[in-house]
């Protein structure tokens, strides 16, 4: 549905994006993640027609974007990071405007599937945050298109408004649609992705199903509270260990990556020669935040 | 285009657009018969004491005439500030609040959008000052007696309506090239008062929109080369503008952040 190539974004000196590439496949969910100004949102008003690269091959939905007229040409649904209504309409005045009034019955379904029936009379200025960003969603739905990309759509909401956004974002794949959507909410993307992406400073990191990186980042971690601070010869030491992959220190807590889970006896060996005092002591598996933090600090 | 055409009169009528600039129309139409026939007589014989305010009157010899004359001097005055500043957000606001970029992925054409804009405000700025100007005729003819008829107030009403649609098209292009509101309202008084200024300067003012204020104040329904030129004249220029805009939108980045 989606390919990009080589694509490249200037901003007067500032190249926000220096090398995308990008492949979203039919009837996925693909998560885009990447810190803030990583260049997400960047890539998406490209996806979306919305602004012009400066280089490089973008197709979406089988057209050249850079050939591109008009967004609308595109026949996608699109959700802006802050979706921006007229606050005097309501929301079924709203869909309503943006359908171009061809299909009552269709606005109607996406009022009841978003939630919005009840407020359908209500005037869009005095809506919540996760009711505008769900009636984004079902504006993004108004032409019914089989390709959505929506730019964080979950990001600003609490967790009951994420989860129901979440839910939409799924119960949407089931209806054989695909969704590329960016976010730099981790969990999120565990919860419901297929394909992860990963891009900081306008450049791909990584792009992977989710299944196959989880299964090639399944190196065990340990997240150690020593009693009283440890000395950082110890921590030099402790670094030194066969079968320790990486190890970060947060406040008095740090944190170890591992090659196996035999290499746990030799830490805990290590910590009790030492004479440290464990608090606590937990095995954990390696999280897409664990990649993403690991991405953004080798670059 | 009927959706286009519908969200811009509920935009008229819900912002209070439409209310801010009729209400604005109509005080001057009201106000203007009373400054003339009541509060003047008052200041000048206060200022040449012994002198009745009937007295007054009579040496100031007012008619319905200068009266509306009067009023269509003053309105074409603060009037184009009122309109310059009510909806200097027209096009502006839109890209500056990036309004329009869920309705253009939708399917949203510029022409659409642009044209129903024209269409609903040019037909509200063209009946607001006829209305107004009906509203000063009836009610200085009651203060000074009836001088003229009916069709050279619609006459006269039209043609500042007519001129009040090259307002609002200066205010849709400035509004796309400045993306701010205000500046975008700015402009177009620069634009406005500049080529009625230099047009008077030149003596050239049938060869400008302003031809359309000197022929309005006449009141004198004729067909002759100096209405048609400035009503061919400002019809261009509309053209052209509106031209101007559409070409600006198409080439627009949209959703992008401010500082880029």
């Amino acid at each position: 549905m989606i390919t990009v190539k080589g694509l490249q974004k200037k901003f007067k000196n500032f190249y926000a994006l220096k090398n995308v590439d990008m492949h979203v496949k039919k009837g996925e969910i693909y998560g885009f993640i990447g810190p803030n100004g990583s260049g997400k949102t960047s890539t998406m008003n490209i996806l979306a027609g919305l602004s012009r690269p400066a280089q490089g091959e973008c197709t979406v939905n089988g057209l050249d974007v850079t050939k591109l007229t008009h967004p609308g040409d595109l026949k996608i649904g699109y959700l802006p990071e802050d979706p921006k209504f007229y606050p005097w309409m309501t929301a079924h005045e709203t869909l309503d405007y943006l359908s171009g009034g061809r299909n009552t019955g269709h606005t109607g379904e996406i009022l009841r599937w978003t939630g919005l029936l009840d407020a359908r009379n209500r005037r869009v200025g005095g809506f919540s945050r996760g009711m505008k960003q769900r009636l984004g969603i079902g504006a993004a739905l108004i032409r019914n298109p089989e390709l959505l990309i929506l730019d964080e759509p979950s990001s600003a909401l609490d967790p009951e408004g994420r989860s129901e956004v979440l839910r939409l974002i799924k119960d949407l794949k089931g209806m054989g649609k695909t969704i590329l959507f960016s976010t730099h909410i981790l969990d999120d993307v565990e919860r419901i992705c297929d394909t992860v992406g990963m891009i900081d400073a306008g450049q791909m990191l990584f792009e992977k199903p989710l299944a196959q990186l989880q299964k090639e980042n399944t190196q065990p971690i340990f997240d150690i509270t020593p009693v009283h601070p440890v000395e950082s010869s110890i921590l030099d030491a402790l670094e030194q260990l066969t079968g320790l992959v990486s190890l970060a220190k947060s406040g008095k807590s740090f944190t170890i990556k591992v090659a196996d889970n035999g290499v746990s006896v030799s830490v805990m060996r290590f910590l009790a020669d030492s004479g440290i005092l464990i608090e606590s002591f937990s095995l954990r598996k390696a999280r897409l935040e664990d990649l993403f933090l690991q991405g953004v600090n080798t670059k | 285009m009927k959706t286009e055409i519908i969200k811009e009169l509920r935009y008229a009528i819900r912002s209070g657009r439409a209310l801010i600039l009729f209400a604005s129309f109509l005080f001057f139409a009201l106000l203007t018969p009373v400054m003339l026939k009541v509060v003047l007589p008052m200041v000048l014989s206060g200022q040449l004491g012994g002198e009745t305010t009937q007295g007054i009157s009579g040496l100031t010899d007012m008619t319905q005439l200068d009266c509306i004359r009067n009023y269509m001097d003053d309105v074409l005055q603060i009037g184009t500030i009122i309109i310059a500043f009510t909806l200097c957000g027209l096009t502006a606001s839109e890209i500056r609040d990036n309004t329009w970029v869920l309705p253009l992925c939708a399917g949203k054409r510029f022409g659409r959008m642009v044209g129903a804009k024209l269409l609903v405000f040019g037909v509200l700025m063209v009946l607001i000052p006829i209305i107004a100007l009906l509203v000063d005729y009836g009610y200085s003819g009651l203060l000074f007696g009836f001088e003229i008829g009916v069709i050279p107030i619609l006459y006269g009403g039209l043609l500042q309506g007519i001129y009040v649609l090259f307002l609002l098209s200066c205010l849709m292009t400035w509004g796309v090239i400045i993306r701010r509101p205000i500046p975008a309202g700015f402009l177009t008084l620069v634009t406005a008062f500049g080529i009625h200024f230099i047009s008077s300067l030149l003596n050239i003012q049938r060869w400008t929109p302003s031809g359309l204020l000197v022929e309005a104040q006449k009141l004198m329904p004729s067909v002759t080369p100096s209405l048609l030129i400035p009503i061919a004249v400002t019809a261009l220029i509309i053209v052209f503008m509106t031209v101007l805009t559409l070409s600006r939108l198409r080439n627009l980045e949209w959703n992008v952040r401010a500082a880029q």
